[in-house]
């Protein structure tokens, strides 16, 4: 147990020892006269505290990655290191970024700038690119009111397209790092007795919890973050929090027996880099889940955990039949993703007990390549706004046919509807042996405007979900009847929004 | 080191880097203050127990009304307002004591614990239930021309419609932030994030019963739009209040759920019209009544809706139109002028008329637009005010955009296009508009500005105006280059009083004064300029030609034979000339009998894909066309353009308000009042601008807002596209995926 620890900002080693455990991110950087990071929403969605991690990433390499300072706690950053907007102005030289967002002649108040700067940076400061940034829209989650985010973004672009020309300069490192990005076992506990652990093994993180068994699990702690600060503290008990941040088991993607085993602490960010290319519904729900800085943070434990009724990633995962492994000291147990959620915002873990990995099954790479059968996949999402928005409604669907183009499966799985995620089991009966075409579809869509009990929030109406429920099908429907007829301009109804490529260097996976 | 790039923003001189508020250093032994808000729309306050507040560890005060030394009322130019509710409380969410502790969160916490024995009294929400109970600030107002009755005789065809227009914050990611610290001599020193200095000093003093002059208010930079409507002053005059009584430095800091609920908004209007036109799509007439929802106070109410009235005509002459307004006094947040100042809201109006009329003779919205432009020089030159359009440069920016936006080809591509594709649509329209600019006569009043000239070459500017966007020192600092020859980064500006500051949005009228420092400096120095070119043997054709350009005065005919200006500046000093200049301008002197100095208009064409399927709607294209007068760099005005128009366009489909039905706002955090982002831009975005004209600079951003209304009737052509879109299309504000995705199935055949 130690009383203080170390981490690095903009190079400069800082001690976070005294401070309570509770203590976010934000705050120590704005009383420690670093407040390029604004205080302007404090729950994650505008992106004006943007900051800098240095984390790894799927297969353990360091890698810079844009995160919202609000949503980290102090401890969660012991032994990290961090980059604010300061080291782009604070140095000798100016950062070529900086220099571009200031000369562009936007009009700007420069209240929001070095979120901007910082999620931009993400993208020009990271090398090498792990994976192809694909349909990962940079700076989504940075709300701006005065530039119109156009001017902004030419500018990036601007830089990027000289940059690529001019052969002679180093791209990136203006940002040097020194860390590895991987988290040692840790421990904390700050003058009042709050206490913070992020041990290295699942077997020590499930005897912290037995030892402490009012402690919260967190991982990304985005959702962790918004609850925190108010919470009304009773004297009598200390609060403490187990971060499963450092156990190296829960942060891989492994392939092994003909499935994908996904570690629990594994970010939105880093499943989309490792399975994107494999499971086109991991790619497509990736992109428009939360922000880059949510992405970033946000686990694929801490989502099934939480089983909130909106889940991006929960139907996509019902969808590709995917399996949970939950531990605790004594056994495992295995059980279907449906079993695991236990109803509204409930799961069936119970005390003492960790979520461990999900499975998925790899896709059959054989039988997809043959033309006489076909893999059918498609997740959608309508929300208020294009990206940086919760779902009204998402759905992903998985039809599989067989050689006589009939379905031999179907996944019909919803998010937003009504109060918890769902397969639609009686759709999906229908489908079953049907012959796949607009006839069983159309019935298909009318049992799914009529399946659940939809709810009415400031978002959308009950009437709007249960439509959608129906519609998001039929679009499903019409896109793979006859691909290309449907897909309008560009190929996507949002992507390729932006005016500029965003892959500096794309470098193959494997 | 503070913001990211400081000493550019918001116009200090060398010695004073403004950060933002909240961005200075701490204060040592600072406290922090936090609201009891009252959870009513409309309540009796019967009593207030503040004594267990007090019992809790950390407590150090709970201020309410009684405890103000002064009145217990924000004053501004629009009214009055009182800090705490007192005796009645007149909207949710108002500020009925306040907890000052050793930090916010024991403040915070002290807040449950201050009891207050309400007596709730039956509230007005909303224009229908204000407009039941005839509740309203003020007289109806009322433009008109000819006889908007006489149409009914001559068998033309009639159009009514009525509707609402939501609303829309300004919603600026600071928040309301303030700290003050009490000086040994009685003064209080402020910052806070509420730009206008003036307006903090002159709001406060009466509260705190003390001289303007007692309350010194730092220079911060201010985010997004400043917000000069009386709520912005709660967060001062509470931390001043407390810092008086408590003599000790407080801060408050407004979450933003508290702050937007005490803001001012761009408040909701409802509509009425009738309208007739002829067979050839001729407008004859025009009938509208406004109500505005002017919430509990007063406010900028008035001038919102005497905006509103002056521009219910947009880019048309109707012979004949009585325009009428009235404002509702509700139980709701108070009008502010937000972005557009109502214009936005006027011409929504003005293209409904347009777009029914359309409808109605099944023909393309754009001819019916052209048949009722505005004609310069011609009988339809005349607003319904009695103004002259002359050198309205309407026409010239319709075909600009016409061509720029390729609109013949793409009109018959997309209607191909349509015609294939089922489920999804795209959707074409182009807009006009035309604003009234420069100051109305309501806003106008006289301005200062100071020019000195350094012997380096540089120039000193001293302003009263508040800078937010920058857009006040980029257009000063063209100005100054444009007449005196020096560029932009020698140009420095200072503040000037503040007690003198017109409120935000007044660039132009400083744009104007220091245009005339800069002219009577320049006569100033021409005759030393010439003498000094005569020692060079330049021989000088005209004096009073004589040009400044780059740092540097040369004769038109030998221009690579320049004297610098830092020699000329050096000589005048040492021949005691005097090189500093006052430069005034007074908006009402220019105006005489004219409403509007002059006025602004721009056209935009814009291209939308509607998803069938769920109603979602991608901005594909936009082009713009503006008349911005006498031109600043084009860069600078384009990106003015765009910053504008994306404001336009969060209004028209993503923003919204939305309130309990206890009157309460439930969408005030940033993740439920949707701003736009990113992934709104439209992908393709064109902009141009006419050529330089005139003397007088024209803001463009009104005009841009109100452009971002060729998205609503892109979308609306969209919608039609899916077939049996019929007269009496009402479409909804804002267009969400919902909204588009029931209009289409209710239109639909």
């Amino acid at each position: 147990m130690q009383s203080d620890f170390e981490f690095f900002i903009n190079g400069n080693s800082h001690r976070g020892g005294g401070t309570p455990a509770q203590w976010g991110l934000l705050d120590y950087l704005r009383e420690n006269r670093m407040t390029s990071a604004k205080d302007a929403c404090d729950r994650g969605a505008c992106g004006a505290c943007s900051v800098l991690l240095v984390d790894s990433d799927c297969r353990q390499r360091p890698v810079l990655r844009v995160v919202n300072a609000c949503q980290l706690t102090l401890p969660m950053v012991a032994g990290r290191e961090i980059w604010t907007a300061e080291a782009m102005t604070g140095g000798e030289e100016e950062h070529p970024l900086q220099k571009a967002l200031s000369e562009c002649k936007q009009f700007s108040c420069g209240y929001c700038l070095p979120g901007f700067s910082m999620a931009f940076g993400e993208i020009y400061e990271n090398p090498v690119k792990t994976c192809s940034s694909g349909p990962l829209l940079p700076a989504v989650g940075n709300i701006c009111r005065c530039t119109g985010y156009w001017p902004l973004y030419s500018a990036l672009n601007e830089l990027l397209r000289h940059e690529k020309m001019s052969t002679n300069k180093s791209q990136a490192g203006f940002l040097t790092s020194s860390c590895d990005g991987l988290l040692p076992a840790f421990a904390y506990r700050d003058q009042v007795g709050d206490l913070f652990y992020r041990p290295g093994t699942l077997t020590e993180a499930l005897r912290l919890l037995q030892a402490h068994p009012d402690s919260k699990l967190v991982a990304g702690g985005t959702a962790y973050s918004s609850s925190r600060q108010f919470s009304p503290r009773s004297k009598a008990s200390r609060r403490t929090i187990i971060s499963l941040e450092s156990v190296t088991e829960l942060r891989q993607v492994a392939r092994e027996k003909g499935q994908w085993q996904i570690g629990a602490a594994v970010t939105i960010r880093s499943l989309f880099d490792a399975l994107a290319g494999k499971f086109p519904l991991i790619a497509q729900m990736a992109s428009r889940f939360g922000s880059p800085q949510v992405r970033n943070r946000a686990t694929v434990g801490g989502n099934l955990a939480l089983a909130e009724h909106d889940s991006d990633l929960v139907p996509v995962l019902l969808a590709l039949d995917a399996q949970v492994v939950i531990s605790n000291l004594r056994e495992q147990r295995k059980l279907r993703l449906e079993e695991f959620l236990g109803g509204p915002s409930r799961t069936v873990l119970s005390r003492g007990e960790i979520l461990k990995t999900v499975l998925v099954e790899c896709p059959d790479s054989t039988a997809r390549e043959q033309d006489s059968g076909r893999n059918l996949s498609g997740f959608y999402k309508v929300s208020r706004r294009h990206h940086n928005d919760r779902a009204i409604v998402c759905a992903a669907f998985l039809v599989a046919l067989n050689e006589a183009g009939r379905v031999s499966r179907a996944r019909l799985c919803y998010g937003g509807v009504s109060a918890q995620a769902m397969r639609a089991y009686e759709a999906e009966e229908l489908l079953t042996g049907a012959l796949w075409g607009p006839k069983v579809a159309r019935k298909v869509a009318i049992s799914l405007r009529q399946t659940f009990p939809a709810q009415s929030d400031d978002m959308a109406s009950a009437d709007y979900r249960n439509a959608m429920a129906g519609q998001l099908w039929r679009k499903f429907f019409a896109e793979h009847r006859t691909p290309g007829q449907y897909t309008p301009v560009d190929g996507g109804l949002v992507e390729n929004l932006l005016p500029f490529e965003t892959h500096r260097e794309t470098v193959e996976d494997g | 080191m503070a913001s990211i790039h400081p000493d550019t923003r918001g116009c200090p001189s060398d010695s004073e880097k403004a950060v933002f508020a909240d961005d200075a250093d701490a204060v040592r032994g600072m406290l922090e203050a936090a609201l009891v808000l009252a959870p009513y729309a409309h309540a009796s306050v019967n009593a207030i127990d503040i004594q267990e507040a007090l019992k809790l560890e950390g407590v150090h005060a709970v201020l309410t009304a009684r405890d103000i030394p002064g009145q217990n009322n924000l004053s501004t130019e629009f009214g009055q307002m009182p800090l705490f509710a007192e005796d009645c409380v007149s909207f949710h969410s108002q500020p009925v004591a306040a907890v000052i502790a050793d930090n916010f969160v024991i403040a915070r916490e002290a807040t449950g614990l201050v009891r207050v024995d309400y007596k709730p009294r039956v509230p007005v929400l909303g224009i229908r239930e204000a407009i039941a109970v005839q509740s309203f600030h003020g007289e109806e107002q009322v433009l008109q021309r000819g006889d908007v009755n006489a149409a009914d005789e001559k068998k033309l065809s009639e159009i009514n419609k009525e509707f609402t227009v939501g609303g829309q914050d300004n919603f600026s990611l600071e928040t309301c932030v303030a700290l003050a610290e009490p000086g040994q001599d009685g003064k209080i020193k402020l910052r806070t994030s509420v730009g206008d200095r003036g307006f903090v000093r002159r709001g406060l003093a009466g509260l705190l019963n003390v001289e303007k002059s007692d309350i010194r208010v730092e220079r911060s930079l201010v985010g997004g739009y400043g917000d000069t409507s009386a709520g912005a002053l709660i967060a001062p005059a509470i931390a001043a209040l407390a810092a008086k009584l408590s003599a000790s430095p407080v801060r408050i800091g407004l979450r933003r759920e508290t702050g937007v609920k005490l803001t001012a908004k761009q408040n909701p209007v409802s509509v009425i019209i009738r309208a007739f036109h002829d067979s050839s799509a001729c407008i004859q007439s025009v009938e509208c009544a406004v109500h505005l929802d002017g919430g509990w106070q007063i406010d900028q109410a008035a001038s919102v809706l005497c905006n509103i009235l002056h521009h219910l005509d947009s880019a048309y002459f109707f012979p004949n139109i009585k325009v009428s307004g009235r404002i509702c006094k509700t139980n709701c947040l108070s009008s502010t002028s937000s972005f557009s100042n109502g214009t936005g809201i006027a011409a929504l109006i003005v293209e409904e008329i347009i777009s029914e009329v359309a409808l109605h003779l099944k023909m393309n919205p754009k001819m019916v637009r052209e048949r009722n432009f505005y004609a310069p020089g011609s009988d339809r030159a005349v607003t319904h005010y009695g103004q002259n359009v002359d050198g309205l440069r309407l026409r010239d920016a319709w075909k600009r955009v016409t061509k720029l936006s390729s609109y013949e080809d793409r009109l018959r591509e997309i209607s191909e296009w349509n015609r294939t594709s089922s489920f999804a649509k795209r959707g074409l329209a182009v807009v006009p508009v035309k604003i009234g600019c420069g100051a109305s006569r309501e806003e106008a009043k006289p301005v200062q500005a100071g020019v000195c000239l350094f012997a380096d070459g540089s120039a000193q500017v001293t302003c009263d105006g508040v800078d937010a966007g920058e857009i006040l020192r980029r257009s000063v600092a063209v100005i100054v280059e444009e007449e005196l020859g020096i560029c932009g980064a020698s140009v420095r500006i200072a503040a000037g009083d503040p007690d003198q500051g017109a409120a935000l949005h007044c660039d132009e009228l400083y744009a104007e004064a220091v245009l005339d420092a800069c002219r009577q400096l320049r006569d100033r120095l021409r005759m030393i300029a010439a003498a000094r070119l005569g020692e060079s043997d330049v021989d000088i054709t005209d004096i009073m030609e004589l040009k400044f350009s780059e740092g540097g005065v040369s004769d038109p005919e030998h221009p690579d034979m320049p004297v610098s200006l830092s020699e000329i500046v050096d000589r005048a000093i040492a021949d005691g000339i005097d090189v500093k200049a006052t430069g005034c301008f007074n908006a009402l002197e220019v105006l005489g009998d004219r409403n509007f100095r002059d006025f602004a208009c721009g056209a935009a064409a814009a291209e939308v894909l509607i998803d069938g399927f769920t109603g979602e709607v991608t901005v594909l294209r936009v082009d713009i066309v503006q008349d911005v007068g006498f031109q600043i760099e084009p860069v600078t005005a384009k990106n003015l353009i765009c910053s504008a128009f994306m404001r336009g366009l969060g209004w028209l489909t993503c923003e919204e308000l939305q309130w309990a039905a206890n009157g309460e706002l439930i969408t005030g955090e940033v993740d439920s009042y949707r701003v736009a982002t990113a992934g709104e831009v439209p992908r393709q975005f064109n902009c141009e601008l006419l050529a330089s004209q005139g003397r007088y600079p024209k803001d463009p951003q009104a005009a841009a807002f109100c452009l971002a209304l060729s998205v609503r009737e892109a979308i609306r052509d969209g919608i039609a596209a899916f077939g049996g879109a019929k007269p009496g299309l009402i479409l909804p504000l804002p267009a969400s995926p919902e909204a588009v995705y029931f209009t289409i199935e209710t239109s639909a055949p």
